[in-house]
């Protein structure tokens, strides 16, 4: 394959390309694209290793093959080294190589400090080009993605199960419809040769950008298109996956032993980064509920006003959060998204009114958007916000790959771009065109989930007590919440154990 | 005063690599209130932490666990010139991430953002410090979301492990009780508001805060500012009277039985000293017990796979506490092999026994994982209080950076000898219901 290399020069300094005038198509990394930051002062080194793989290339009967393939190639050792040597290598440099596979990307991070660039890079490129693949590591892996699975997101991570139990409710049927992890049957299934066929196919030059940034020498970009080239080609790209089904669930109920309820709503869209009307609805869903802040709508009127819980927020598109910040991970584009609600667990007796206070919440968004105070507001708020999301150079670098994804404009510049000309006009018409409540999936992770099933059904309005006097506005929206028509049919409703999830 | 050499310490422990530049700014006000600035490039974004000194280990009266985390809460409640929503409404339009920890030991308010908010913010930060005010109502509708976090973080066994461990390991100090509080305490807060105007005034008062300002940033402006705003502040820090902890006499192990099918874990903690050496030296043994190139990582994980994970869960605190750390099994039959191996290598620890190689590896780690992992405003920040908070020392991150470089590894077989005794552990083992 010959290697034609586009230069992506991203920093202060670098002119931004011109946004385009109709909305683009999704970039394909072929061919092998590289993106690299300005040279920074830091002392660290990121390479990242794009490919455009993942969980939607697991083989049918395979599921969780991609993931599993990439931790152990990232954790199982190299042709020279085993997985303990490995580890001998990296950590007195306290250098460090982690994988994350997502629906559709699979990114090998590399960093290291710059002192130790010699040493590092060989074991990083050893990673991908020959990795050990020994079937006491695969087994090792395979153990702990079960568990991971079984014993901790069905059973130990009430939250987590519902966010994941919704993408699979929105996706039920569509190659995003499983878990990345996979499922019970798939990674049990899944032989040393199925991982060796796979690796060969989805981690090849073809599905391949490379990123690089912080402290690194001028010479790096041309050594790591080198040594790469010796990569086999691999598969061509997934097609673009389809449109989802709408299921004909709207309500999940997953029954477990717990002391509060967790739940999740969203609908799937046909909308993502660089198409119009994102920006107009990313700043409404900001104002609805920005991630772990105290402002947004839902959080003011569910957790600061009534005390349901811990907090509620709302995502424009697919949202993992970065470690212990409050910042959106990179490394995650979809070409399919979904709007999401979380509104984290609320005591039993509390979790109709707090479904209804949800749902409540996303129709009178839908009906009457924003307020004009607060578009101003939220638009001041993101310009300033979102400047820390570019704090470090694996961020930076994180965003510019993800625009090589979308194809798009350096996404964060374009947003806060874009913010001063949005209007109340824009912003309304966005929701209007794409939030739809009445395709709302609701995810409940509950105790006696067969009681909330038939409340449900029945729909009888489901008042709240509180232990303090709550001001006269808030009495009379709650009566209004607790009598919200819920209107799901019997078979629109569906009752399962947390066991019986993803198997 | 000028503190720059003590952060620069961590050159001397970079080796031949880059020194970590943080010079520090320190002032200390008449009223007790220090001021640490620690200006880092032109990033734009500036760090304002406020560590208050108090936490769960404050909490002495019974039945009122939790108290130090409350607060964490009602100081977004606001005051007469930044009520709830003016507040709300600043942090929004400057940009800010805006939140908040408690630990044992401390409370720490973290705003983070555009540098060009930081004048704006600090009177926020200062005000709510001098002049909270929060109504009865507002106060209980708070306790109720502290019960949304204890919800929020029931469904994971972790929780109630460590409550029981804690309750094992200490009879007496007020260590014995999670930062959250017991269950019972957090249902009862809504009848506490006066309670809790009561801790709020023992507590904030300047000689218990240290603010870090780190960042991007014009210095004299910023003290400027600083002198204006907390010099008038009045109160002296009360001292709560914290019960002595008796040596422990035995070794504790109990069973949590759990409902749900998760994994068998074994948390365990050894009762351990604090103070700059003796928690560099658990800093280190952490790694080198546990890390990814321990001997028992390699035997437990890689070798004979009887264990997912081991996670050390060790922090420096202000009184002694717990060397403590957390095995996640994978084969549910495993735990006596388990505990036999770690067994023999605390045992061969203790014998004298120290592998130099893994030590100096460990030590490696350490010093070039702090210069790679101090990158942004908030990061050091964070690192800044936290390490301050044992001390009360603005330059704890210094003091420990400076202990870890002068261990050796016969240090870490005198610690184990004296410490990492079975008369001093607790082992609370998780038994969930078979799937």
């Amino acid at each position: 394959m010959t290697w034609r290399v586009l230069l992506l020069c991203l920093a202060a300094g670098c002119a931004a390309p011109r946004s385009r005038a109709r909305a683009p198509r999704a970039a394909l990394p072929s061919p092998v694209q590289l993106v690299k930051l300005q040279p920074s002062t830091g002392p660290g080194v990121v390479v990242k290793l794009v490919f455009r793989s993942g969980s939607i290339d697991d083989p049918p009967g395979r599921e969780g093959l991609t993931a599993l393939a990439a931790r152990l190639m990232a954790e199982g050792g190299t042709a020279n080294v085993t997985a303990e040597r490995l580890q001998e290598l990296l950590y007195p440099l306290a250098a460090e190589i982690d994988v994350h596979s997502e629906k559709e990307v699979t990114v090998f991070e590399g960093r290291a400090h710059h002192d130790h660039l010699d040493r590092f890079l060989p074991i990083l490129l050893d990673v991908v080009l020959r990795p050990r693949l020994d079937a006491k590591d695969l087994e090792r892996l395979r153990g702990d993605a079960i568990s991971d699975l079984e014993k901790r997101l069905r059973v130990a991570d009430d939250e987590a199960l519902g966010k994941e139990a919704l993408e699979a409710l929105l996706f039920e049927g569509h190659p995003y419809g499983h878990p990345v992890v996979g499922t019970s049957s798939g990674l049990r299934a899944i032989t040393m040769e199925d991982v060796r066929v796979h690796i060969g196919r989805v981690f090849g030059q073809r599905r391949l950008t490379i990123g690089i940034g912080g402290a690194y020498p001028p010479e790096l970009p041309e050594h790591l298109l080198r040594m790469l080239a010796t990569l086999p080609e691999g598969d061509v790209l997934s097609r673009e996956p389809p449109a989802p089904a709408e299921n004909k669930t709207r309500v999940l109920l997953i029954e477990q032993e717990n002391i509060a309820t967790a739940l999740s709503l969203g609908f799937a869209y046909d909308l993502r980064r660089g198409q119009p009307g994102f920006f107009p609805l990313a700043l409404a869903v900001s104002a609805l509920g920005e991630h772990r802040q105290f402002h947004g709508r839902l959080f003011v009127e569910l957790r600061a006003k009534r005390g349901l819980n811990y907090g509620d927020y709302a995502y424009a598109e697919h949202f993992a959060q970065e470690g212990w910040t409050r910042f959106p991970r990179t490394g995650t584009p979809r070409r399919r998204q979904h709007m999401s609600l979380w509104i984290r667990p609320v005591e039993h007796a509390n979790r109709l009114f707090a479904l209804r206070a949800a749902l409540f919440e996303l129709d009178r968004f839908a009906k009457e958007g924003l307020s004009a105070e607060e578009l101003d507001r939220t638009r001041e708020f993101l310009l300033g916000y979102t400047r820390l999301f570019e704090q470090t150079d694996s961020r930076r670098l994180g965003y510019a790959l993800d625009d090589l994804f979308y194809g798009t404009p350096p996404h964060l510049e374009a947003l806060r771009a874009s913010l001063p000309a949005i209007g109340l006009e824009s912003v309304q018409a966005a929701i209007r065109q794409h939030v739809d409540p009445r395709r709302a999936r609701i995810v409940i992770v509950t105790k006696d989930a067969a009681a909330l099933r038939d409340a449900l059904q029945k729909g009888d309005p489901s008042p709240i007590k509180y232990p303090t006097p709550k001001a006269q506005d808030v009495i009379e929206r709650d009566r209004a919440i607790a009598a919200f028509p819920l209107g799901f049919a019997p078979d629109e409703i569906r009752l399962v154990r947390s066991e019986e999830l993803f198997r | 005063m000028k503190l720059g050499a003590s952060l620069c310490l961590l050159s001397s422990l970079a080796a031949a690599a880059n020194p970590l530049p943080l010079p520090m700014r320190v002032e200390k006000l008449d009223n007790g209130f220090t001021v640490a600035l620690v200006r880092l490039g032109p990033s734009g974004t500036v760090g304002i932490y406020t560590l208050v000194r108090v936490g769960s280990r404050n909490e002495v009266e019974p039945g009122h666990t939790g108290f130090a985390h409350l607060f964490e809460h009602i100081m977004f409640r606001g005051t007469k010139r930044f009520p709830a929503a003016v507040q709300q409404e600043l942090i929004q339009r400057l940009g800010y991430d805006d939140n908040a920890w408690t630990s044992e030991d401390n409370t720490v308010y973290t705003p983070f953002g555009p540098g060009a908010g930081l004048a704006r913010i600090l009177e926020r930060e200062a005000d709510r410090m001098r002049n909270l005010e929060y109504s009865r109502d507002d106060f209980k509708t708070e306790t109720k979301a502290v019960l949304g976090e204890y919800n929020k973080s029931y469904s994971d066994p972790s929780m109630k492990m460590e409550e029981l461990l804690l309750e094992k390991a200490f009879s007496r100090h007020t260590y014995r009780h999670s930062v959250i509080g017991f269950l019972e305490d957090i249902k009862k807060m809504p009848l506490r508001y006066d309670y809790s105007l009561r801790f709020f005034r023992k507590y904030y008062v300047p000689d218990n805060c240290i603010l870090f300002v780190v960042g991007d940033f014009d210095e004299e402006a910023v003290l400027a500012q600083v002198r204006a705003l907390y010099g008038p502040w009045k109160g002296k820090v009360h001292t709560p009277k914290i019960p002595d902890e008796p040596p422990p006499a035995d070794e504790q192990r109990v069973t949590l039985p759990w409902p749900n099918p998760t994994q068998v874990r074994i948390m365990i903690g050894y009762r351990t000293p604090s103070g700059y050496r003796e928690s560099a030296t658990q800093t280190l043994l952490s790694g080198y017990l546990f890390g990814p190139v321990s001997r028992l990582h390699k035997d437990l994980v890689l070798d004979r796979q009887l264990v997912e994970r081991i996670e050390p869960w060790f922090e420096p605190h202000r009184d002694a506490r717990l060397f403590h750390f957390v095995i996640a099994l994978k084969r549910d039959d495993a735990a006596d092999a388990v505990l036999a191996a770690l067994d023999a290598e605390v045992e061969r620890l203790r014998s004298g026994t120290v592998d130099e190689r893994l030590f100096a590896d460990v030590q490696s780690n350490l010093r070039t994982g702090l210069l790679l992992g101090l990158d942004t405003p908030a990061r050091v920040g964070e690192a800044l209080a936290w390490h301050a908070s044992p001390r009360g020392d603005p330059d704890g991150l210094g003091r420990h950076v400076e202990a870890l470089g002068a261990l050796s590894p016969t240090d870490l077989a005198a610690f184990a000898r004296d410490h990492l005794v079975k008369t001093g552990r607790t082992i609370v083992t998780l038994a969930p219901r078979a799937p």
